[in-house]
């Protein structure tokens, strides 16, 4: 799906979601930023201190997208390999700190990918993406594989690496709940255009359901209502 | 209800199948010759066969040797300039369209056409044998790493642009390691063929050693009408063919393993 006329400001250490139905351009909108593809026409600028060296962009796919001939702690190594950053010895270090902060116990650290679960084999993914220390993260629906249990404890992860580090995030979701639930803006896509852009109100940490939340409930509705009406 | 079948009781129920129809199928053998009064020269009886088999043994092992080292070395370069040439391709897509009918017609040549004119340049020598096993298991081998090379997930190559890797680096730390098992298929279907050449190209060329290969031994008893001798060479042979077979398959089993991929083709 082709973007268009969409013009879109984040400012850094912004954490926003990106909604709407299938094929209304969110991951095209999401490959573009990271530069998996080049905009037909128009730019995406980064600030100064984004653009200046590779492994600013943290990228996070669909589905984990493990290498399987790696372990869970040479996956989450590889980018450093890639930019060359550090020799080996720190590289491991690196990528098991970041292991351990998303959440994985050390004997999990030298299984291979079809060893873990799910839920694990995402949690080394979003280790590979932080293990840069990326200055914007970029998440493609990554929690969609996932059940209910799961897609609310990971997004709780999601949101204390947020607040511990406030890196600017860009959630591509289907789930309304997660992305009001997570994110300081919503943006709503349709049909390749930004049709809505909801602010959410500054209360965290937010656990637990939408339901729990008042304010985030209202906004929830309000999303909600623009995709039905977008929908009709 | 639900049976629970042990595995092992299942494994020597399966050993015992097979070798019930071994039991069956010689006693067919013999049956066969009792009752058509068959000459020994069309069909020796199994016995036969066996004490034939058991009296040329050293001569029948060497055979064996001949042809698996001649297999082997030729599945060997095939395997690595299958390797080189598959690279190639996936590299450039010019080079691909330009060379890949050329290659499909190497494969489409019978071996047989191919053999007097490999004797015309290299000679009567194992050398020669080796060059008409590299020719006949080479196709799978070029198709199948250029297959795998291209084969390589999208989000994987994603992930390997965002970092900056180049073509060199996503070559050798991404695209070979995840044609693996693509490159395994082909090297297992070339083993089979391997064979084939070995005793294809030992028939026509010989080995020009002191030791005759399979193929050497068939023509010369062929020649002799030594039919007990031929069946025990054909036995030798698939002898052969199941172990470089084997050897292939046990390597793909280990490395797939850590591919965390089926191993196993269903």
């Amino acid at each position: 799906m082709p973007l268009v006329d969409l013009n879109l400001r984040i400012e850094a250490g912004q954490i926003v979601s990106v909604v709407g139905p299938s094929g209304c351009g969110k991951t095209t909108l999401l490959r573009t930023i990271a530069g998996f593809q080049p905009p037909a026409q128009g730019n995406v600028h980064f600030a100064p201190e984004v653009s200046s060296r590779c492994g600013q962009l943290g990228f996070v796919f669909q589905k984990a997208a493990l290498t399987p001939w790696r372990n869970a702690w040479q996956n989450v190594a590889l980018p450093l390999e890639l930019i060359g950053s550090g020799n080996s010895q720190s590289r491991r270090q690196d990528a098991w700190d970041w292991l351990d902060r998303v959440g994985l116990e050390p004997p999990d650290f030298e299984k291979r990918p079809d060893q873990l679960s799910g839920g694990m084999q995402m949690r080394v993914s979003i280790a590979r993406a932080l293990v840069t220390n990326p200055s914007v993260l970029l998440l493609d629906e990554p929690f969609a594989a996932l059940d209910d249990v799961l897609r609310q404890r990971l997004g709780y992860l999601l949101q204390e690496l947020w607040l511990a580090q406030r890196r600017t995030m860009i959630l591509v979701t289907h789930n309304i709940q997660e992305a009001v639930l997570l994110s300081q803006r919503v943006l709503v896509l349709q049909d390749g255009r930004s049709t809505e852009d909801v602010a959410i109100p500054e209360t965290y940490p937010r656990s637990g359901t939408i339901a729990e939340h008042a304010d985030l409930l209202a906004c929830f509705q309000q999303v909600n209502s623009l995709l039905q009406e977008d929908a009709r | 209800m639900i049976t629970v079948v042990n595995p092992r009781v299942t494994g020597l129920g399966n050993a015992i199948s097979v070798a019930l129809v071994a039991l069956l199928s010689l006693l067919l053998w013999e049956g066969i010759i009792w009752m058509g009064q068959i000459h020994p020269v069309l069909l020796p009886r199994p016995a036969e066969v066996i004490a034939d088999m058991w009296q040329q043994r050293s001569v029948l092992a060497m055979g064996c040797l001949q042809t698996g080292w001649a297999a082997l070395v030729g599945l060997g370069s095939s395997v690595v300039l299958g390797a080189a040439i598959g690279t190639l391709f996936s590299q450039s897509q010019r080079l691909r369209i330009g060379f890949f009918p050329y290659v499909m017609f190497l494969q489409t040549v019978p071996i047989i056409g191919i053999a007097p004119l490999l004797i015309t340049w290299s000679g009567y020598q194992f050398r020669t044998v080796v060059l008409v096993v590299t020719i006949i298991s080479l196709f799978p081998i070029i198709n199948s790493v250029t297959a795998g090379l291209l084969a390589t997930p999208p989000q994987w190559l994603d992930l390997f642009r965002l970092y900056g890797a180049g073509r060199f680096r996503t070559l050798y730390k991404l695209r070979v390691p995840a044609a693996v098992p693509y490159i395994l298929v082909g090297i297992r279907t070339s083993a089979g063929l391997a064979v084939i050449g070995a005793i294809v190209g030992d028939f026509f060329i010989g080995f020009g050693s002191q030791h005759d290969g399979l193929g050497t031994l068939m023509l010369s008893w062929l020649n002799q009408q030594r039919t007990a001798s031929l069946i025990g060479a054909m036995l030798a042979s698939a002898v052969v063919g199941l172990v470089l077979y084997g050897l292939i398959a046990l390597l793909a089993n280990t490395l797939l393993r850590r591919w965390s991929l089926p191993t196993r083709e269903s």
